[in-house]
């Protein structure tokens, strides 16, 4: 009871001096003072009529006004306050100076009565329009956006201000019910704010000496808790007792608003899972090459995660060990480790097919001292399949953060997991159907160059052999009719056309400078083609001049070859510059004409739609090198074959 | 040694033992939140705390409700000692 009194003095005391500084407090004090001067001292007036008592009850009536402003002013406790000071105001006439006691007394418990009425249904009304205009105020801050830090930040500032407080905080329950964070706060100290465990920050908050008077308040949506509000002030708040139901109400709106804004969490965050599972699709099925495809696919995972690392971990058929060779914010020196089958955290994961999540790696039984030793916190790892065929591990870690939740992430690692298992299995596949590609262009350049050597080496000798025959049958004039030696040159000339046609099938089929001299004499020779043809044709060479590997020499000529053949039935060019670039361990060569150009499709795999199967053979070849291949041009701009290729 | 100490140093360990630390983190938000609400002195907002703890469905289902009631009266004791 004490301890009510002192808080009910506090109260009056902090809204007194809120008030004196009010116009309408002045007008109150004149107006009590005024009709309690009216009361005792008009004796004049009083002796005047004989409408003494009458009179006595208009100032007991004029009362009523003073209180039902003091109740305007100061409200519903402050209205009773009035009341009772004017019941006392009125007792002394009442017993000391009225000659009718017992009517004066009567008029002052009716006034008493109509006062407390008067009260009761002003502060009434005036406590639901303060309480809608609350209600009113933290609905239009909530209604404003769905980004739920700011939210809750202008939420609680505006909810100190309508309830007229100092201080507060709100704690959000993350979604997998893990735990606090603190959200929003104001004019709390750093050891509270500061704190990095949610849950003991908010048992301190409710410790807190500093906010002495506090009302703390669940957040709940659906009857599930997603949050906490605790507001107060150091010093006594009437509204914190009063105004419960309406921070009921307003918690709950809050609540609603936070599961809202989960739910476009949840659509955005369904959204970007789409969006990097197209990403993995896309990467695997527009790249076959594993060190590009992994890589790219480790780093969306921990994207799309979170995480601040990923491992790629794989079985090693020749070594018969699990490697690491994709490695992702660790040391380099990590891609050296190796482990025997079961081993490790990868090696569980292989072995049961299952995804594991492990809270603190730290402890974990099967940690890899080196990974240990690098930091790993969370991991989570999920096996790299496709069909019944296990290759490896995809894993992705935090650094500083044990028992960080990936449970949400789960599903979708899963099918990155097997994403993964796919790219690995096509690249198997690609990389047999390029070993085999390889094998039949060997076989096919062998056939190629024995064919050449049998057209050289035979054919054309008989051909030579009989052209020789043919000169000297036909100098041996007087022997032969006079028409004979005629045809003989005929036919002469054309066992000669005959030659020079077979040897340009043999040197096309395969040109013996090539296995000779190399490349670069060979380009010299079909520049010289070229030239003949017509063109302005020239080769430049830049870099060191030498032999390169017979599969490389072979590849670049063949590709030089098919683009001249393509400029000279297509490109109507008058002008075509050959550049060889040479470095240390690749090699860059350059067709560019100036002819009528056209639009390459994109993808480039499109021309073999359009017929145009030279660019494909020649885009194939590259690849086979392990180069790429790119041709750029326009209508009216001429064409530009750039290939690269490692050497 | 007051009752944020009986929380961290036997309650916490003692959930994390037997349920882990996803399932401990869980009983020990919603605990929290009624330590939190709770009007009254710190003893009360605690026995709110452990009540919380003890009427969960998953602590229930493992330890049993005989094993809970001897828990619940375990961690009230161990704070009522600490505050004696």
């Amino acid at each position: 009871m004490a301890v009510n009194g002192r808080v009910a003095l506090t109260l009056l005391r902090n809204r007194l001096k809120k008030v004196r500084g009010n116009l309408s407090f002045w007008v109150f004090v004149v107006m009590l003072a005024g009709v309690t001067f009216f009361h005792y001292c008009t004796p004049q007036v009083r002796s005047l009529a004989s409408y003494s008592l009458t009179r006595h009850a208009t100032e007991r009536i004029l009362f009523i006004l003073v209180i039902v402003n003091a109740t305007s002013i100061f409200g519903h406790v402050g209205g009773l306050v009035t009341l009772a000071l004017v019941v006392l105001l009125m007792l002394p006439r009442v017993f000391l100076i009225s000659p009718y006691p017992v009517d004066a007394f009567v008029e002052v418990i009716a006034v008493a009565f109509t006062g407390y009425l008067v009260v009761w249904m002003l502060g009434g009304k005036q406590r639901a329009v303060s309480r809608l205009k609350a209600l009113n105020a933290v609905t239009s801050v909530l209604i404003q956006s769905l980004e739920l830090e700011q939210i809750l930040n202008d939420v609680l500032d505006r909810i100190l201000e309508v309830m007229n407080l100092e201080a507060g905080a709100v704690y959000l329950l993350d979604e997998e019910g893990q735990g606090f964070s603190l959200i929003a706060h104001c004019c709390l100290p750093a050891e509270i704010t500061e704190c990095v465990d949610g849950l003991k920050s908010a048992r301190m908050l409710v410790r807190y000496e500093g906010l002495k008077y506090q009302l703390a308040m669940p957040l709940r949506s659906e009857g599930e808790v997603n949050g906490l509000l605790v507001i107060g002030s150091p010093e006594p708040s009437s509204s914190l007792r009063r105004e419960v139901k309406l921070m009921t109400t307003i918690c709950n709106e809050i609540g609603m608003v936070i599961k809202n804004a989960r739910l476009l969490q949840d659509v955005d965050r369904q959204l970007q899972i789409e969006r990097c599972m197209y990403e993995v699709v896309e990467e695997i099925t527009t790249e076959l090459e594993l060190d590009r495809v992994l890589p790219k696919v480790m780093q969306i995972a921990q994207e799309l995660v979170g995480a601040d690392g990923g491992i790629i971990a794989l079985w090693d058929e020749k070594r018969d060990v699990i490697i690491y060779p994709y490695l992702h914010n660790l040391p380099r020196e990590l891609a050296e480790v190796t482990v025997s089958e079961g081993e490790g955290l990868s090696g569980e994961v292989m072995a049961t097919g299952r995804l594991i999540v492990v809270d603190d790696y730290q402890t974990y039984a099967k940690a890899i001292p080196e990974f240990v030793q690098a930091g790993l916190a969370s991991v989570v790892a999920v096996p790299i399949v496709s069909g019944v065929r296990t290759f490896g591990a995809l894993s992705l870690f935090t650094f500083d953060e044990a028992g960080r939740p990936f449970a949400r992430d789960l599903a979708i690692l899963a099918g990155i997991g097997r994403q993964a298992g796919i790219a690995i299995e096509n690249a198997y596949l690609y990389d047999n159907m390029r070993f085999y590609a390889r094998r039949i262009t060997r076989a096919q350049e062998n056939e190629r160059r024995r064919i050449a050597r049998e057209l050289h080496d035979d054919t054309i000798q008989s051909l030579v052999w009989l052209s020789r025959r043919l000169e000297a049958l036909a100098a041996s004039y007087g022997q032969l009719p006079e028409t004979t030696p005629q045809r003989i040159r005929e036919i002469h000339e054309l066992v000669d056309d005959m030659i020079q046609r077979v040897r340009r099938f043999s040197q096309d089929l395969r040109p013996s400078t090539l296995d000779d001299l190399g490349l670069l004499p060979t380009l010299e020779e079909l520049t010289a083609d070229l030239n003949r043809a017509g063109l302005q044709a020239e080769l430049q060479v830049m870099g060191g001049k030498r032999r390169l590997a017979s599969e490389v020499e072979l590849t670049f000529f063949r590709i030089a070859q098919e683009a001249s053949s393509n400029i000279m039935k297509h490109a109507q060019a008058t002008k075509v510059v050959t550049t060889v670039e040479l470095a240390d361990s690749a090699i860059r060569m350059t067709i560019q004409d100036d002819g009528k150009g056209f639009k390459p499709p994109t993808p480039i795999n499109h021309l073999a739609a359009m017929g145009k199967l030279g660019v494909i053979g020649m885009y194939e070849r590259a690849r086979l090198l392990g180069g790429t291949l790119v041709v750029k041009s326009e209508p009216g701009q001429g064409t530009k074959v750039v290939v690269n290729a490692p050497i | 040694m007051d009752t944020e100490i009986a929380i961290q140093t036997r309650i916490e360990p003692q959930l994390v033992d037997t349920f882990g630390r996803r399932v401990a983190n869980s009983l020990l938000a919603l605990a929290t939140v009624d330590y939190a609400i709770t009007d009254g002195n710190a003893i009360d907002r605690y026995r709110a705390f452990v009540h919380s703890i003890c009427s969960d469905d998953r602590v229930v289902s493992t330890w049993g409700e005989q094993g809970v009631a001897r828990q619940k009266e375990e961690w009230e004791a161990l704070v009522t000692t600490l505050s004696n």
